[in-house]
C-alpha cells in the first residue's frame, strides 16, 4: 500500500471543537478536509490503496450509525493512525477502530503530535505502517495499555467505555 | 421468462418494511438492505450494486446520500421512495441525481416501471405470483419501456385512475369533467366578486375534483380551504412563469388515491393559477376605473355608485351617514400664481392626506376639479327615535382640517400666498336627506355657506351663512 501523504480531516464536530482541530493542524500540510462523512465514504472508496498519514475525525456532528465512518478507514487502511475528538462520546458511540480519542479540545494539539510523531518514522518507510508507533506514543482505546496523558486519563476512558471489553 | 436471480443486485437503504416490500415487488432483484445512508453509500462503493431504492425519510442526509451514490457508482440507477406528502420535494432531488421515484406504500407495477427499463428484464405477465397485502396488485402489467431512462412513472402518465377489473383508463381520464368545466366556468363569471371569494370556490372545485377529504389553495398570499384538512397527503406547487407563487394540498380518507395523481394535479395546479391571474388582471382593471389617478382617491362613478349603495343600506339599517364634501379654498389662485403642475401636486398631496385621515369603510373621493368627498359609514349605534346629529362625523372633519393646517405643502414653495385651507359641508342622513341625491343637495349647500361665511370653515348642512358665531371649526 502506497502512503497519501496527506492528512485526512473530516470536520463534523462542533463548532468549538472545529476550531481546536483547525489550530492544532496550523501549519500542517497537505491537509485533505472533508466536511461530510458522505465526502469521507468517497474519499476513502477512491484511495483505498493510497493511505493517509492520519485521519481526524469529528464525532459530534456525526449521527450514530456515521460513526461507523472510522470501521470504514480501519477496514481500508488497517495501519492508518485515527483520532477521533469530541464531547458527545459515550461507552456505545466510541468507534473502537480510533487510534486515538480526545474528549477535551485543549489536549486536541497534543495528542495530534502525538500521532504525527508516531506516524512519522514508518511515514519515511514508504508502507505507512504506524503499528508500533502507536504502541509506544498514541493512546489505543482497544488495549489496555498505559495511556498519554495529553489523550485521555484511565479514569475517563474507563467512564467512556465503561463494561466494554477492550 | 427469465431467471428471476438474473444477478440484478438493489440495496434498499430505508427501513426494514420497505426492504420487504421490495422485495416482493422485485423478485427479479437481489435485494439487500441497509438502515443507514452513510452505509449504503459505503456498500454501494464496495459492492457491485445496480440499483438502489433510497427513502426519503432518511430526512436532510437524502441530498448528501445521492450525491456520493452518484460518485461512487454513476451507473447504478438510483430510485427514491416517499410518501405521497413529499412527492413535489422528490421531484427536486431528480435534477440533483436521483433517476426516479417512487411513492410509499409501494405499488408493485410503479417499483418494477422504475426499475424494469433499467435492467431490461424479461418480467413476466401472466404467471406472476399473487401479490402479498402491502403490495398493491394490479391485473395488467404496463408496457415495458424500451428507453435507457425511462420517463418519470411516478406521475404515472396513463394510469391516473383504475377502470374495474384493474385496466388502466387512457390519459384523457385526468381531463376535468363536463361538471368540473361548468362549475369552473361559474367560477369564471363570478371573478368580480374578488380573489378572496374566487379562492374559496377553487378550493371548492378542487376539493370535489379530487374527490378528497380536504382541500386546501394558498397562492398569492392568501388561502382558502375546503373540507377537512386534517393530513396532507398530495402537494403540488403552484407556478406561474416558473415562479413559486402558491400551493396545493389535499387529504384523503384513503391515502390510495393520491397515487399517481402528479399529472392531473399539475393541470389543476395551472388552472388554479390561470384563473387568479384573471382575478387579478380584473382587479387591476376595475381599480383603474374606479380610481382618480392625480389624487389616488376614488373618482366620481365609483363614489356616485358607492353612495346609492350606502344611502340604501343605511335607510334599510335605519343607520346614520354622514356626507363631507369640501373644496380647496382659492385653489385657482394658486393654478394661476405656481403654475398646474403645482396646483396638481396640491391634489395629490390633500389626497394623500385625505386616505390618512379616513378610516377602512369610509369612502374619500375626488369628485371635481378641487372638489372632494368622504363617506363616513357606521359611526354610531343605530338610530333612535328623537335622536339628534351625530358628533363623530364632525370630529373627523375637524381632524382632517387640522391636518391639512399642519402639513407643510412645500409644492407651494417660500412665495405660498399662506396655509392651504378648505372650507366644507357636512350632511347626515336622515336629517339632511333621505336619498342620495337630498343628501349631496345638502353638503353642497353646507359647503356653499361655508364659502359665503368667509370660506376656511365647515358647516353642517342647515346652518345658517349669516350666524352670528362662526360655525366650528375654524382655522386661522
Amino acid at each position: 500500500m502506497e502512503q497519501l501523504r496527506t492528512i485526512v480531516h473530516v470536520a463534523t464536530g462542533s463548532r468549538e471543537w472545529e476550531r481546536a482541530a483547525d489550530e492544532a493542524l496550523a501549519g500542517v500540510s497537505p491537509i485533505c478536509r472533508l466536511d461530510d462523512p458522505f465526502s469521507a465514504v468517497v474519499f476513502i472508496s477512491r484511495n483505498r490503496a493510497n493511505s493517509p498519514i492520519a485521519m481526524l475525525i469529528g464525532l459530534d456532528e456525526l449521527d450514530p450509525d456515521e460513526r461507523r465512518l472510522a470501521a470504514y478507514a480501519r477496514q481500508t487502511w488497517p495501519n492508518t493512525p485515527i483520532l477521533v475528538y469530541g464531547s458527545r462520546v459515550d461507552a456505545t458511540g466510541v468507534p473502537r477502530e480510533a487510534t486515538s480519542i480526545v474528549v477535551d479540545p485543549r489536549k486536541l494539539p497534543s495528542a495530534f503530535r502525538s500521532i504525527l510523531d508516531a506516524a512519522r518514522p514508518t511515514s519515511n518507510s514508504g508502507n505507512g505502517d504506524t503499528r508500533n508507533a502507536q504502541s509506544r506514543d498514541v493512546a489505543d482505546p482497544r488495549r489496555r495499555a498505559p495511556l498519554d496523558s495529553a489523550i485521555l486519563s484511565t479514569e475517563e476512558l474507563a467512564s467512556l467505555l465503561g463494561e466494554r471489553d477492550l | 421468462m427469465t431467471d428471476a436471480r438474473s444477478g440484478f443486485r438493489l440495496l434498499v437503504i430505508g427501513s426494514r418494511d420497505l426492504s420487504d416490500a421490495a422485495c416482493r415487488a422485485l423478485p427479479a432483484f437481489n435485494v439487500d438492505s441497509t438502515t443507514s445512508p452513510l452505509d449504503g453509500v459505503w456498500r454501494v462503493a464496495n459492492e457491485p450494486f445496480d440499483a438502489v431504492l433510497l427513502s426519503l425519510s432518511q430526512g436532510e442526509r437524502v441530498p448528501n446520500a445521492i450525491r456520493t451514490l452518484r460518485e461512487v457508482a454513476p451507473e447504478a440507477r438510483i430510485v427514491l421512495s416517499c410518501p405521497p406528502a413529499d412527492e413535489s420535494l422528490t421531484r427536486a432531488f431528480l435534477d440533483r441525481g436521483a433517476d426516479d421515484y417512487v411513492l410509499e406504500p409501494l405499488v408493485r407495477e410503479e417499483v418494477e416501471a422504475a426499475f424494469r427499463s433499467f435492467a431490461q428484464l424479461e418480467l413476466p405477465d401472466v404467471d406472476r405470483p399473487e401479490a402479498p397485502d402491502s403490495v398493491a396488485t394490479v391485473a395488467e402489467f404496463p408496457q415495458v419501456r424500451a428507453e435507457s431512462k425511462p420517463q418519470r412513472t411516478t406521475p404515472c402518465d396513463a394510469d391516473f385512475q383504475s377502470a374495474p377489473g384493474g385496466n388502466q383508463l387512457p390519459d384523457a381520464s385526468i381531463d376535468p369533467s363536463l361538471r368540473e368545466i361548468s362549475t369552473l366556468a361559474d367560477i369564471m363569471k363570478r371573478l368580480a366578486d374578488g380573489a378572496a371569494a374566487t379562492l374559496a370556490r377553487l378550493a371548492d372545485w378542487v376539493l370535489h375534483a379530487f374527490d378528497a377529504r380536504g382541500a386546501r389553495i394558498d397562492v398569492d398570499g392568501r388561502s382558502a380551504s375546503a373540507g377537512c384538512m386534517d393530513r396532507v397527503h398530495a402537494l403540488e406547487p403552484i407556478q406561474r412563469d416558473g415562479v413559486l407563487v402558491g400551493e396545493l394540498a389535499f387529504s384523503f380518507d384513503n391515502a390510495d388515491p393520491t397515487r399517481n395523481l402528479s399529472r392531473k394535479l399539475s393541470q389543476y395546479a395551472a388552472l388554479i393559477d390561470a384563473v387568479m391571474r384573471q382575478v387579478g388582471d380584473q382587479d387591476r382593471w376595475r381599480q383603474l376605473a374606479e380610481s382618480d389617478e392625480l389624487s389616488g382617491l376614488a373618482n366620481r362613478r365609483f363614489f356616485d355608485h358607492r353612495l346609492d349603495e350606502l344611502v340604501a343600506d343605511a335607510m334599510r339599517r335605519r343607520a346614520r351617514l354622514t356626507l363631507f364634501v369640501f373644496d380647496i379654498d382659492n385653489f385657482k389662485a394658486y393654478n394661476d400664481r405656481h403654475g398646474h403642475a403645482t396646483g396638481d401636486a396640491l391634489i395629490r398631496e390633500i389626497g394623500m392626506l385625505m386616505r390618512r385621515c379616513t378610516r377602512d369603510g369610509d369612502v374619500a373621493a375626488r369628485i371635481g376639479g378641487d372638489e372632494f368627498a368622504a363617506l363616513f359609514c357606521d359611526f354610531e349605534k343605530q338610530r333612535v327615535p328623537g335622536s339628534q346629529h351625530p358628533i363623530d362625523p364632525v370630529r373627523l372633519a375637524e381632524r382632517f382640517c387640522a391636518a391639512i393646517a399642519a402639513h407643510d405643502f412645500r409644492c407651494l414653495g417660500r412665495n405660498a400666498p399662506g396655509p392651504v385651507t378648505i372650507s366644507g359641508g357636512l350632511a347626515t342622513l336622515p336629517w339632511d336627506g333621505r336619498d342620495s341625491r337630498e343628501l349631496l343637495d345638502s353638503a353642497d349647500r353646507a359647503l356653499l355657506s361655508a364659502k359665503q361665511s368667509g370660506k376656511n370653515r365647515i358647516m353642517l348642512a342647515g346652518e345658517r351663512s349669516d350666524s352670528p358665531e362662526p360655525p366650528r371649526p375654524t382655522f386661522q
